[in-house]
């Protein structure tokens, strides 16, 4: 069999290899069946001709930040000229304090040995493309830094790290390839230097944004710009959230026959509560759960109806220091101003991650944070509520967002609760820190435009779906069991279930999916009728 | 002072004036946003599960205790076993450990050298045909250079044949294991050559001490002596430099988890990193080369929505 | 931004076929956006459906949660589904004439 040739770094540069790669639906990662095969799975969208004219796909075919094309080539020398601006302040400590530490020891100290390669679930996913590996992104911005950035010799230069030419074909497949890796950061992981190539995805995409102002819309124009203008990326008012939130209230009331009531604006609570505002629009049950279980505990808690102050989300923390430090400071300065002890954050990885341990350096330790996953287990073992772990006995896994687990070490609070109340909890394999991304990371799991949802479904995404399968497999492999994949993360299950319905899994396998304040409020011995009600999921 | 003592001590200095100016500029680079991996290993009674003190309900109301036995004894399977490489790219190891095993040895029995000067165990005052310690360090170099060729030929193997390694390997790369694999090779045929060698060896540290005269070495034993001076001069413009900046990668980044607490010392830092000024140049931002830091983070959006929905 | 024809229809569409300006919309319009979704004919039903999301978009300038749509219009998921076959968020609501919603939804 004649092997394709693989692409080689300098390529990024070449304008006459088009696409650089071609990705598509493989089986490299093998599912079992009923999902075998391919020819049953959705292919590669088509990308429509005036798509193609507009915006450049020569990357791999696949358009999650849709670049447009320069119109003339001042344009286009101008952009790079640009780029090479952006670079330089990209490695200066007034611009890029924030990460310009652990750049410069990723930029200067990889030895290319390739161990990192293993560990990246897209790169295997898409049957070892070259341009997916964790080494290639970051090999580019290597290779640009020594030539622009670092002082010496150019041809010392040449020798240590290789010469790469510099051209819009490569700063536009650039972007692009800044968002083909969710930042899980498995392969920082498995380097025994310590390099880091996650962070190369996320300095790139700062440099691109802060300097040339060029983001996925989904994550700056519609996400945090939103946020910040309308109160939500959603695009929630406060007048919408608290409307929909009063009809979750009605609405789980009456048909669970307990109070359900949500609070705004208290003054004196303890806590201020901040959700991922999606919660409320796509998973209402979450949100009520909350506050059932925390109405349940006696804690003083308080929504806040403020811009901002309803939606914990942060997309920043993927793209952009400064969206980040503003979301973040009006958090704190809403919790502030409401005189809580502290901000609960939701079911929200990034959000957890952001305000929780990011932010915090940013602005101080004095608002304190409390995630999710300590304060269900505080709740659950303080004795104040009675249980009947019976009532969940169906299969349950438990998926791990990278957030809260392999980047803040919060790992045993949420098993130590399933192990409780899902009498049927077993683990992914492998589970903690070492956990699969669910491959919605990153953002990625509120990006669909052109045909980058069949990217995240047949490449990012595959390996967390072979683990949710592998997972259930001793099970009744049909629907009439129901399964449940319990994932804390609001972005986490945006992407599992938008996996679920790609392959038909709730209707082939059974597999549902939802949060873990769920699973413990369905637990609950006051409660006459199911929480978890799988026929409306 | 002869030229062997010259290019000795110039590789030497500019090692050591290297290495040390680059550890400080990165020591003191900023404090940069919290970036840790888990597990990290001095949690205390968590590392081995990858857990942190954020698991404590109210984890600040709690002491915050460092396990710092805990990263030592990571830290020294990170060195002495090479775990990382172990666990995450086993075929790889098998070139690795000799090639890293042989630098251990190599430097050990260099050290003890410098020991045996300092201590008066030379070949002027020990008879070196009888006492345990140069067989000793005779032994330590015989392994370091057969280990190190090993090592060499591995990676060198692999890096030729293994297009994984190839497609991302430059000229450096294949230089800097020749550089080191023929370390060992006259290294070898020195010890090969010469009945003597380990005496030759404290001959030329002790001649380079005193300033005196060199003694009698064999050619190999010149190449040799050239060759490391060589490396110690080119070292630190590689990324080899790991061997010491591994030490902030996980320390300073992997395992950085320090809280901001008021009164810090990381407190004082950042204070000072929110005031420098901005240049980014995205109309988002609203640098104007002036504004620091924390005036932008902490001020509206200098741009309008440009069209709702 | 692409261009959709249909008949004597011409609107501008972003890249999943919602409406770029979503004041253009009118009934005719609705039925050139529902072809696109593999539906031929505008019952009762759908009208019903697509009323709804449009006053709660007039007044909010969103999608409403689609929970409230099931329980405003008295059909159950099921049966928004069988209406519009992608489902309310990417089928109905691109028929009414409503932005791609955005966010963690």
């Amino acid at each position: 069999m004649a092997e394709k040739r693989k692409v080689r770094i300098s390529d990024i540069s070449n304008p006459n290899i088009y696409p650089l790669a071609e990705v598509g639906p493989n089986n490299t990662i093998e599912l079992p069946p009923p999902y075998d095969k391919l020819e049953n799975l959705p292919g590669f969208k088509k990308l429509s001709e005036s798509a193609r004219q507009a915006v450049d796909d020569s990357l791999d075919g696949v358009v999650a930040v849709g670049v447009p094309k320069p119109k003339t080539p001042e344009e286009e020398q101008e952009l790079v000229e640009k780029f090479i601006s952006g670079l330089i302040k990209l490695f200066s400590k007034e611009n890029n304090w924030t990460f310009l530490q652990p750049l410069l020891l990723t930029m200067e100290h990889c030895a290319k040995c390739q161990t990192c390669a293993e560990e990246c679930p897209i790169f295997e996913a898409s049957g070892y493309e070259e341009i997916y590996r964790p080494t290639y992104r970051a090999e580019v911005l290597r290779r640009l830094y020594f030539k622009y950035v670092k002082p010496g010799s150019p041809l010392l230069k040449k020798f240590q790290v290789g010469d790469i030419e510099l051209n819009w074909t490569l700063i536009s497949r650039l972007i692009e390839l800044s968002y083909r890796c969710t930042i899980c950061r498995r392969c920082a992981q498995a380097c025994p230097i310590g390099i880091d190539n996650g962070l190369i995805t996320h300095e790139l995409r700062k440099l691109f944004s802060q300097e040339l102002g060029i983001a996925a819309k989904e994550l700056h124009e519609k996400g945090t710009v939103q946020q910040l203008l309308v109160g939500s990326s959603t695009g929630m008012t406060p007048e919408v959230v608290k409307d929909n939130v009063s009809f979750i209230d009605e609405d789980l009331s009456e048909r669970l026959g307990i109070k359900v009531e949500s609070k705004w604006d208290v003054p004196n609570a303890d806590y201020l509560l901040i959700h991922n505002a999606g919660e409320f629009l796509s998973w209402p049950e979450n949100p009520a759960a909350f506050a059932i279980l925390l109405d349940a505990a006696g804690i003083k808690w308080t929504y806040s109806s403020e811009l901002v102050g309803y939606d914990g989300v942060n997309y920043g923390v993927w793209y952009d220091d400064f969206q980040l430090a503003r979301v973040a400071q009006k958090h704190f300065e809403i919790a502030k101003k409401l005189g809580v002890k502290g901000i609960i954050m939701g079911e929200c990885g990034h959000e957890s991650k952001s305000m929780g341990i990011i932010a915090e350096r940013i602005f101080g330790n004095e608002i304190k944070t409390i995630n999710a996953m300590t304060l269900v287990e505080q709740i659950v073992f303080s004795g104040k509520i009675k249980f009947d772990p019976e009532r969940n006995n169906f299969p349950v896994t438990l998926h791990d967002p990278c957030n809260i687990v392999r980047l803040m070490g919060i790992v045993e609070p949420q098993r130590r609760v399933l192990r409780y109340l899902a009498p049927k909890f077993r683990e992914m394999e492998p589970h903690g820190v070492e956990n699969y991304c669910c491959g919605g990371g990153s953002g990625f799991a509120v990006m669909t435009p052109y045909n980058f949802l069949d990217w995240r479904m047949h490449i990012s995404g595959r390996k967390k779906f072979k683990q949710i399968l592998d997972a259930f497999k001793d099970e009744p492999p049909g629907p009439e069991v129901p399964k449940y994949v319990c994932a804390p993360c609001s972005n986490c299950k945006g992407q599992i279930r938008d996996i679920l319905d790609y392959y038909g899994a709730k209707e082939k396998s059974g597999i549902y999916y939802g949060g873990l304040v769920e699973l413990v409020v369905n637990a609950m011995v006051d409660l006459k009728e199911p929480f978890i009600d799988f026929s409306m999921m | 002072m002869e030229f062997l003592h010259f290019a000795f001590y110039f590789g030497l200095v500019i090692f050591l004036i290297l290495v040390i100016s680059k550890a400080i500029k990165i020591a003191t680079a900023p404090v940069h946003l919290r970036w840790e991996l888990y597990p990290v290993a001095h949690e205390k009674g968590k590392a081995h599960y990858g857990g942190s003190y954020l698991e404590e309900f109210e984890w600040w109301t709690k002491p915050l205790k460092k396990d710092l036995l805990g990263e030592l004894w990571t830290m020294f399977q990170e060195i002495v076993l090479l775990k990382g490489v172990w666990e995450h790219n086993r075929s790889l190891w098998f070139g690795s450990a000799p090639f890293h095993y042989a630098l251990y040895l190599y430097i050990a029995s260099t050290l003890l050298i410098f020991l045996g000067l300092i201590f008066g165990v030379t070949p002027d005052n020990v008879d070196f045909q009888t006492s345990w310690f140069p067989q000793f360090l005779n032994i330590l170099l015989w392994l370091a250079s057969i280990l190190g060729i090993i090592g060499a030929i591995v990676l060198l193997f692999k890096r030729i044949f293994d297009e994984n390694l190839r497609l991302y390997s430059n000229p450096s790369h294949y230089f800097n294991i020749l550089l080191i694999g023929m370390l060992y090779v006259t290294s070898l045929v020195w010890l090969l050559n010469s009945e003597n060698a380990i005496g030759e060896f404290f001959g030329f540290y002790k001649s380079a001490f005193t300033f005196s005269s060199l003694p009698e070495i064999p050619v190999i034993g010149y190449i040799h002596l050239y060759l490391l001076s060589f490396f110690l001069f080119y070292l630190p413009f590689t990324h080899m430099t790991h061997f010491f900046m591994k030490y902030f990668t996980y320390h300073k980044v992997r395992w950085d988890d320090e809280p901001n607490f008021p009164n810090s010392k990381i407190r004082k830092r950042l204070m000072e990193q929110l005031n420098f000024p901005v240049q980014w140049s995205a109309p988002h931002i609203g640098a104007d080369g002036r504004k620091t830091w924390v005036v932008i983070a902490t001020s509206p959006l200098p741009i309008k929505e440009n069209k709702n929905g | 931004m692409p261009v959709f024809e249909w008949n004597e229809i011409k609107i501008e569409v972003d890249e999943d076929g919602f409406m770029a300006n979503p004041d253009e919309w009118n009934e005719r319009v609705a039925l050139a956006l529902a072809s696109t979704e593999g539906i031929t004919e505008l019952t009762a039903d759908h009208w019903k459906v697509i009323n709804y999301l449009r006053d709660y978009y007039k007044q909010y300038g969103i999608a409403p949660m689609i929970r409230k749509l099931c329980k405003e219009t008295g059909f159950t998921l099921k049966q928004i589904y069988d209406l519009f076959p992608s489902g309310p968020a990417k089928g109905a609501c691109k028929v009414a004439g409503l932005a791609k919603p955005t966010g963690c939804v």
